[in-house]
C-alpha cells in the first residue's frame, strides 16, 4: 500500500518503495546470485510497475527500499506484509540486498523496529527456503526461533522446495535489541561514505 | 616456506575464525563463505569485529565485502599491518 513509513538506522534507512524504484527492483530480482530462492515475479520494468500499482492498493503491505543514508544509494528491498491485526502479527520478506552491500544486519534490525515500535505488532515471522543456507544461517545467528517446517512451500522451474518458518516475538526482540542494535551501530561505520 | 610472521598471523586469523564459526579451523584449512554454512552475513560482521579488535585495525566497507575466505583475510590483515 502507499505508506509514509520511514525508519532511520545508523548507516541505512527503510523508505517507502516508489514507482520510480521499479527498474532497481527488477535489477535486484534478476541478479542470478540473488534470485535462486525468490518468486520469479516481474522480469521487466513495465511489469514491475504494474505489480507496484497493485501493491499500492493493497492494505497491510509495507514495501521498503533499503537506502544508504550517506550516499542515498539503493542497496536492497524488504517488506512487511500479510498484517493480521487480530493476531498482531505479520510476515516479513522480499528481502534482497545487492551484492557487496553490508546492509543485511541493520536492515533486519530496522524491520523489527518498524514491526514492533511503529506497527505495534506482537510477533513477526519469515519464511526461508530450506536450501537457502546463508539466509537460514542469518536467521539463526540473529536469534530468530525456527517454529515450523513448511513442506513443498516454494516452486521454481517445476521443483518444489521446503521452507522453514522463523518467528521473533516482541519479548524476544526487546531482550536482544540492545546488543543487536549495538552491533549494527558499530558496523554502520563501514557503510558511511 | 611461509614467513614466521605470516604463519603466526594465519594462526591468529584461524583462531578468530574458529571462534566466529563455532568449530575448530585447522591450520591447513581455507574455510570460505561459500563452503561454511555458518559464515552468514551476521557471522561475517561478528568476525570482522573480532579481527578489528585483535589486530587493532579499522577496515573499510569495500574491504569487508570483498572477504571471501580465510586466505583473503590473512592477505588483507597482512597488507594493512604492513602499511
Amino acid at each position: 500500500m502507499r505508506h509514509s513509513l520511514t525508519v532511520e538506522g545508523h548507516a541505512f534507512r527503510l523508505r517507502p518503495v516508489e514507482l520510480s524504484d521499479a527498474g532497481f527492483i527488477v535489477e535486484l530480482r534478476t541478479d542470478p546470485l540473488r534470485n535462486r530462492y525468490i518468486h520469479r515475479g516481474a522480469v521487466d520494468v513495465r511489469a514491475q510497475e504494474d505489480w507496484l500499482e497493485e501493491y499500492f492498493q493493497r492494505p497491510g503491505d509495507y514495501y521498503f527500499v533499503i537506502e544508504n543514508r550517506s550516499t542515498r544509494e539503493r542497496e536492497g528491498t524488504v517488506g512487511i506484509y500479510d498484517l493480521d491485526l487480530e493476531a498482531r502479527a505479520a510476515e516479513w520478506g522480499r528481502w534482497i540486498v545487492r551484492s557487496g552491500s553490508l546492509a543485511a544486519l541493520e536492515s533486519a534490525c530496522l524491520v523489527y523496529s518498524a514491526a514492533f515500535d511503529v506497527l505495534d505488532l506482537d510477533s513477526v515471522y519469515c519464511r526461508t527456503i530450506l536450501e537457502n543456507k546463508p539466509a537460514l544461517a542469518f536467521q539463526d545467528s540473529f536469534g530468530v526461533e525456527r517454529t515450523r517446517l513448511l513442506p513443498r512451500y516454494f516452486e521454481r522451474n517445476g521443483r518444489w522446495m521446503d521452507a522453514v518458518e522463523g518467528r521473533l516475538t516482541r519479548a524476544r526482540w526487546m531482550a536482544m535489541r540492545e546488543n543487536t542494535m549495538a552491533k549494527a551501530a558499530r558496523a554502520a561505520a563501514w557503510s558511511v561514505g | 616456506m611461509a614467513h614466521p610472521q605470516t604463519t603466526s598471523l594465519r594462526s591468529d586469523v584461524h583462531r578468530l575464525l574458529s571462534q566466529a564459526l563455532g568449530r575448530p579451523v585447522g591450520d591447513a584449512e581455507n574455510p570460505s563463505r561459500e563452503t561454511e554454512a555458518r559464515w552468514d552475513s551476521f557471522t561475517h560482521v561478528e568476525l570482522v569485529f573480532l579481527l578489528e579488535d585483535h589486530f587493532q585495525l579499522r577496515f573499510e566497507g569495500r574491504e569487508i565485502a570483498g572477504l571471501r575466505d580465510a586466505a583473503d583475510i590473512v592477505r588483507l590483515v597482512e597488507a594493512r599491518l604492513a602499511a
